[in-house]
């Protein structure tokens, strides 16, 4: 969403108040963005579960897609839970299965 | 929601920079809930000073309570509301004290009022900041297992529903100050000073735990499966940051899990040596809930003693035998990590034979010990602590809300660790020392 007058007028007060926003939190940002976007390519669509042979995920089977350590990803899938973009589908030996919304 | 400082009515303001109320209460936990409505109920004006964005303490935080196993939170909510509606209790929420000093018969005490970075008059708590915001953070209060965005609502029944922007994460991407309906975002926001003048002062600063890597042989700061008692609660806790009990380092179901008793004190060689009087129970209460969560999981307590001490507690200890926790009088020497994220702990037994062995857990949790979670002489005030750093009460235990300063009092973790049963008790005597020092001393608020 495009900002308004009003937002950019405080962003322009908040900006030379405190200084630009420092490189490493945008970075950070971008990360987290990353890995977000790489965990919601991997899983099926909830609908999608369980026709023509397609399954939900454990944090292993993403971690193995996605090329990302396990514990980050099941902090960022916690965190995409929390904020329902992903919903947890069913156990699945010692793992639950997540698939998204 | 609060209203500001300067414009509720419950404190017999003279001067915007000189509001007068009978008591103030540092810290906004158990104890100086309980004890802000007994003296409001005395129809005395209270202000309730809490650090963080809502008020709650520590037992907001907690799954349930022992021995009853009553829901912490259904404790602490009606209290809360209790407080936050309270004609004669003007709670202020993510506030500091900064300054005391003697005034007359009574104190003038310099608040800081933090800045959320949003008008606390035009939110209505719609959490639609929190949606459209980009950026994620750890949250604090499920002990950064969790996730909450650079805005937002601190937890679900917090009090007040008011969102804190963390400035030092925000991108000032602007996305909030879009999304809010009542244009109450502010960026350039500032921390707000206020003297107040009061008849009396309550210390209700509550603990905090003993750092996790207090003994570093545990690895509590470096192995993702060894948690802390706190972090036990939340992953206990029905809205917890899993939605269930998982490790958190592959979102494995624990079939395995080990607590290790006196973790953070009864030990000369980090610094605490007393004892901490609720790990033994909690740990117990823990245990059982997971018992009752994971119903195969194999729990396990190394300790050195259990203390049972209270009412209904060895009833509690024994009943958590009888559903097969298992108990082993063993010292803990050290934690390894192996590659799949299991732990080997390295045991002493204490009974039977005492030849070390290793065994394997996939979580453990640590009791760790109690610490106090302020320092009285670091603004001026003539309180004394102990040798462990907690408020000294010289006329414990008959009046253990007696500092060594006159018209301060202190209340429950403040002075040592205890049990939220002692410490609802402690805060309602606190109250009633209170009221009978205020009428001695012919405090008036005009």
């Amino acid at each position: 969403m495009p900002a308004s007058e009003a937002t950019k007028e405080k962003l322009k007060q908040a900006k030379a108040t405190r200084g630009s926003v420092p490189k490493e939190l945008l970075e950070k940002m971008r990360e987290s963005n990353r890995i977000q976007k790489a965990i919601l390519d991997t899983l099926p669509k909830f609908e999608l579960v369980g026709s023509g042979g397609i399954e939900a995920k454990t944090i292993p089977q993403i971690a193995s897609a996605t090329q990302i350590s396990e514990h980050e990803i099941f902090w960022h899938v916690n965190a995409l839970r929390k904020y329902n973009k992903i919903h947890d589908v069913k156990k699945s030996g010692d793992y639950f299965t997540y698939a998204k919304k | 929601m609060n209203a500001p400082v300067n414009t509720n009515a419950s404190v017999n303001a003279n001067a915007t920079s000189n509001p007068k109320a009978d008591v103030l209460i540092i810290g906004a936990g158990i104890a100086g809930l309980q004890a802000s409505l007994d003296l409001a109920d005395q129809n005395r004006q209270v202000i309730l000073v809490e650090r963080n964005p809502s008020i709650g303490g520590r037992m907001i935080n907690l799954s349930k309570v022992y021995p009853t196993l009553d829901c912490a939170s259904c404790i602490t909510t009606p209290r809360m509301a209790s407080a936050s509606h309270h004609p004669n209790i003007n709670a202020l929420t993510y506030s500091e004290v900064k300054n005391v000093e003697k005034h007359g018969t009574g104190f003038r005490v310099t608040v800081v009022k933090k800045p959320r970075y949003i008008d606390e008059d035009k939110c209505i708590g719609c959490k639609r900041c929190e949606e459209a915001c980009p950026v994620f953070v750890k949250d604090e209060f499920e002990h950064n297992f969790g996730a909450k965005k650079a805005i937002s609502i601190p937890f679900t029944n917090a009090i007040p529903q008011l969102p804190v922007l963390d400035i030092n994460n925000c991108t000032l991407c602007g996305a909030c100050a879009n999304a809010c309906p009542t244009d109450c975002i502010n960026y350039t926001q500032q921390p707000v000073e206020t003297v107040y003048e009061v008849g009396a002062i309550l210390v209700s600063t509550g603990y905090q735990l003993t750092p996790a890597n207090a003994k570093p042989q545990y690895g509590g700061d470096k192995f993702t499966n060894v948690l802390t008692a706190l972090q036990g609660e939340r992953l206990l806790a029905p809205h917890g940051p899993f939605g269930r009990v998982l490790r958190p380092s592959d979102g494995k179901i624990p079939d395995n899990i080990a607590f290790i008793q006196c973790a953070g004190s009864r030990d000369q060689s980090i610094g605490l040596p007393y004892c901490s009087r609720v790990c033994c129970m909690y740990a117990i209460k823990q245990a059982m809930l997971l018992s009752g969560s994971l119903p195969t999981a194999d729990i396990t307590i190394y300790y050195m003693d259990i203390r049972a001490f209270g009412k209904g507690y060895e009833q509690f200890y024994q009943n958590a035998k009888a559903m097969g926790i298992h108990f082993v009088k063993a010292k803990v020497a050290r934690i390894k990590e192996t590659e799949d994220k299991n732990l080997m702990l390295r045991i002493e037994r204490q009974e039977d034979q005492s030849q070390p062995e290793e065994v394997q857990h996939d979580m453990v949790v640590l009791s760790l010990g109690l610490k106090p979670d302020w320092n009285p002489e670091a603004i001026n005030l003539n309180v004394h602590t102990e040798y462990d750093g907690f408020v000294k009460s010289p006329k414990a235990p008959l009046q253990p809300n007696i500092t060594t300063m006159e018209g301060i009092f202190a209340a429950g973790a403040a002075t040592g660790p205890k049990d939220i049963v002692d410490t609802i008790g402690e805060a309602c005597a606190g109250a009633m020392e209170i009221e009978n020092h205020l009428r001695r001393m012919e405090w008036r608020l005009s």
